[in-house]
This record gives C-alpha cells, sequence and structure tokens, in this order.
C-alpha cells in the first residue's frame, strides 16, 4: 500500500471532511466530487498543506511524520490552483528542479518540453492555462516519484492535450511500483484512466469501486411508474424520482437485463454513478 | 535547500537590472552629491534585504506557496534558507558598499573620520539586519500584500507611541541623563566591544526573529 487514510478528518467552519481511502502500489486511483465536495483538502492533507485534526495518514508504510525530505521527493504533485512562480522560465525551472530532485531527468523532461510545444526561454506568465497544466505534469512526472498526487491535472487542456497527458500517465504506470492518486472533473479521463474510483460528496466518501466493476456491472434504470411498482429493488442502490416516473442506481445490471427486457437501462458511468449517489435517495 | 536557493537566485536574476540600476544611483548620488559614506552603506545594505524579502513575495505571489510545500523542503528549512540568502545578501552587499566607501576615503576624494566609517558600516548592517528580522515575520505570517499593509501600521504605530512618549516625558520632565551617561560608557569602552555587543545584538535579533517565523510556518496552512 503506498498511500491509506484511515478516518481522517479536518474541520472548517460549515464543512467537514472525514475520508478514509486507499491507493495501492501499481494502481491509478481517482477521486471524483462536485466542487467543494472535499477532493482539494483531501490532497492538501496528504500533500501536508493542510494539517488534520485527527486521522491516521500513511505512505510508503510509514506514519506521515515519519516521512524524510528524502522520502518526500518520492512524490510528485501538482495542485489545482498552484504552480511555479510565473516569473521563472522552463530553463530556470530544470535548473531548480536539477538542484532539487536527485533523480531528475533533465534529458526526457526536455525532450517532453518540446514533444509538447512547451517553450523553454518564454516566462510563465506568458504561457496559456493548457500550456500551464502540461507543464505540471511534465514535472511531476520527471523525478521518478513512487507516487503522483494530481489534483485537476487535466484542467483547461483541449481533447488532444488531454489524451496526450493521459498516454503520458499510463506511460509513467508502465514501471512497477509506482501509483497515482488523481482527481478530475472531467469524468470520462478517468473512466479511461483509473483502475479505482472514490466519489465524495460533503467531505464523506459516498462510494468506492473498481473501474470496470462500475462500467460493466452498474446502470441506470430509466421506469415509468408501473415499472417502478413491479421492479425487484434488491439490488436498487439509489432511486430518483423523474418526470417519467423513476431512475433507478444499480450494481447489477444483468440481473435486470435480465428479467425485465422492456425496461431501458443505461450501462453505468462515472457520471451517472455520482449524479444518483448525490442526488438519489436510498430506498 | 540547494534548490530553493536556486530558485531564489533564478528569481532574484530576473530582477536584477532593477536592482542594479538602484545600485548604481546610489554609488552615483554617493560620489556626486555630499552624501557620506552612512548614506552608501545602509543604503546598499537594505537595498540587499530588500531583495532577500522579494524571493517571499515571488514565491507567494498567484498563490505559489502551495505547490513549494510538495517540494521536498520543510516549512523550517524553507525559514532557514530565507534567513540565509538574507544574511548572504546583505553581508556580500555591505561588503561591497564599505569596500568602496574606505577607497573613496582612501583616496582622499572626500575624507570622513575612520571612527565616523565604522561607525556608518555598523549602522547600515544593523538597521539591514533589523529590516530583516521584523519584516520576515510578518511577511511570512500576513502575505506580502496585507504584509505591507501590517508593516505600514506598525511602522506608524511605533512612531506614535514613540512621539506621544517624548512628549510625555517633556510633560513629566523624566531625566534622560542616566540613559545618556550608560551610551557614553558604552562608546568609552572601545570601538572593538561595541562592535561585538552590536554583533550579538543583531544575532539574537535574528535568532528570535527565525524562531518566530518557523512557528508561524509550520502553524500555516495552504
Amino acid at each position: 500500500m503506498l498511500l491509506s487514510l484511515k478516518n481522517l478528518q479536518k474541520n472548517y467552519p460549515g464543512f467537514s471532511l472525514d475520508v478514509s481511502m486507499e491507493v495501492e502500489e501499481g494502481q491509478i486511483t481517482g477521486l471524483i466530487g462536485a466542487n467543494g465536495a472535499g477532493k482539494s483538502t483531501t490532497f492538501k492533507v496528504i500533500l501536508g498543506l493542510v494539517h488534520p485534526d485527527a486521522g491516521e495518514i500513511r505512505l510508503f508504510n510509514k506514519d506521515m511524520e515519519q516521512i524524510s525530505q528524502k522520502e518526500k521527493a518520492d512524490i510528485g504533485a501538482t495542485l489545482s490552483d498552484s504552480g511555479f512562480s510565473n516569473c521563472l522560465t522552463v530553463k530556470q525551472i530544470v535548473h531548480i528542479l536539477t538542484e532539487t530532485y536527485e533523480k531528475f531527468d533533465r534529458e526526457m523532461f526536455e525532450k517532453r518540453c518540446s514533444l509538447f510545444s512547451i517553450p523553454m526561454d518564454k516566462k510563465l506568465k506568458e504561457f496559456s492555462t493548457g500550456m500551464k497544466a502540461k507543464l505540471k505534469v511534465l514535472t511531476a512526472t520527471s523525478f521518478d516519484a513512487r507516487l503522483l498526487v494530481l489534483d485537476e491535472p487535466t484542467a483547461g487542456l483541449d481533447v488532444i492535450a488531454r489524451d496526450s497527458i493521459l498516454e503520458l500517465l499510463r506511460e509513467y504506470m508502465e514501471t512497477e511500483g509506482r501509483s497515482i492518486l488523481i482527481s478530475s472533473h472531467i469524468s470520462s479521463d478517468l473512466e479511461s484512466l483509473c483502475d479505482d474510483i472514490y466519489m465524495i460528496d460533503k467531505g464523506r466518501i459516498v462510494l468506492h469501486e473498481n473501474t470496470d466493476v462500475l462500467l460493466d456491472e452498474y446502470g441506470l434504470i430509466k421506469a415509468d411508474e408501473k415499472q417502478y411498482e413491479l421492479l425487484d429493488k434488491q439490488h436498487i442502490l439509489k432511486v430518483k424520482k423523474e418526470q417519467y416516473g423513476y431512475s433507478c442506481l444499480t450494481d447489477e445490471r444483468a440481473f435486470y437485463a435480465e428479467n425485465y427486457p422492456q425496461l431501458a437501462i443505461e450501462r453505468g458511468s462515472v457520471d451517472n454513478v455520482i449524479t444518483m449517489m448525490i442526488k438519489g435517495e436510498v430506498l | 535547500m540547494k534548490g530553493m536557493f536556486v530558485k531564489d537566485m533564478e528569481i532574484m536574476r530576473g530582477n536584477m537590472k532593477t536592482f542594479i540600476g538602484v545600485y548604481i544611483i546610489a554609488i552615483f548620488c554617493f560620489l556626486s552629491t555630499s552624501a557620506g559614506p552612512s548614506f552608501l552603506i545602509s543604503y546598499v545594505s537594505v537595498l540587499a534585504a530588500v531583495m532577500a524579502l522579494n524571493t517571499i513575495a515571488s514565491d507567494d505571489m498567484d498563490n505559489g506557496m502551495p505547490y513549494i510545500f510538495t517540494f521536498p523542503i520543510s516549512r523550517k528549512e524553507y525559514v532557514k534558507e530565507k534567513y540565509l540568502l538574507g544574511a548572504g545578501m546583505v553581508t556580500v552587499l555591505w561588503a561591497v558598499a564599505v569596500a568602496i566607501a574606505i577607497g573613496v576615503n582612501a583616496s582622499g576624494y572626500r575624507m570622513v573620520s575612520w571612527e565616523e566609517l565604522i561607525a556608518s558600516a555598523a549602522v547600515g548592517l544593523f538597521l539591514a539586519v533589523f529590516a530583516n528580522a521584523v519584516v520576515f515575520p510578518i511577511q511570512l505570517k500576513y502575505g506580502s500584500s496585507t504584509g505591507r499593509l501590517v508593516l505600514l501600521v506598525l511602522v506608524f504605530g511605533i512612531m506614535a507611541v514613540g512621539w506621544i512618549g517624548v512628549e510625555l516625558c517633556q510633560k513629566m520632565k523624566v531625566d534622560f541623563s542616566g540613559l545618556k551617561n550608560l551610551g557614553l560608557r558604552i562608546w568609552n569602552l572601545g570601538i572593538p566591544v561595541c562592535l561585538a555587543m552590536l554583533f550579538v545584538l543583531m544575532l539574537l535579533m535574528v535568532l528570535i526573529s527565525c524562531t518566530i517565523s518557523i512557528k508561524i510556518m509550520e502553524k500555516k496552512e495552504y
């Protein structure tokens, strides 16, 4: 286990975070939730930017307090709202990274910057949002970190750039012993990348599921009033009243497809699962 | 910590043209006006302190601080690096200013007594160290923009308290002759002892300031 959070708590006026989650070695774990659900706070606690009020964080099988600065160099991070000073150029950043990380691969970093059309001599203040986002991910993957903690790494990127970044992350995972914890608003990114997904709402984890299971076995049943009444509800997780009747989230899509062939059943997706988990009601 | 030093050097390199311009103006003023060595040394030393302080403002700009702390550097190390940078910048540029003042004095272009030169050098260094010791914790606690406001309030507050104090002392006819005698007695101990005392005072100021800054940073959340 590269990272585990056990009842990690942080309280602010009007908001409290209480999460437990794990990131396994060799896995990409996604954290998804609406704005203000607690994703960034969770990431900040993991990175030591915010002090937790209670709970346990274990990193590389050690308590967080025992993590040395050398071991901290095994974490690569991107934050959605923070980065290098805008008055620096990439050339200067290369110099800084060389002196900060023992395992910084300068040649690979420069090659990738060129591949992603990132200018070396321009100041960051002249960069577009997309260029800055790319630079953050390239930086986090440049020093052989064992764990990447990526908060909204694809925000502000166009489809092509997003795809390249996701490809870069897949390539990063080809080396054994690495893991990624990633958050994104773009659910399709997580669906195609993550091995498992945590859903967070109002500071609490509302669902943890393997991505393949979520996509293959979950489903959204759309039933009118009559169909809903006749429905076997033992595998229904959440129900939401709609204009046409009810939408029901199930983790046994095959069961309903087989026994109720007349029902409209959508395949599971991160979007409809999270919507139902947050807005739906338990029977 | 080395990476942080490099970062700060790179940030300062970006502002180098402005700083060099300001230094040239200071040297020009010193050579072409009646400004004495105390002006040159104090000006250059305090500006060196400002250069170091400016790196905190750059780190803080555009919410850059959280990203810095994802690097393998503890908050304690960050603070230590800033104080070391401040001390280094002030020492080097103060030494350059003192060397210029000594050169000008030795050339006979404009003579002041060596005692005055030594006193000017000591005061210049003290002012720069004092500036760093006071402003570092304020800037780290409040950030660069609010920090400037807090500093302004603090300076005016001290001035107001000082003025009220003087007025009150005059009205109450407080006798300061004891304090004057103490100053004279210290001066009579000789220049080396005075300098050593000043050095210890500066060291204490920096140590107290650094301890406060570390506590501020360790409590801070991003």
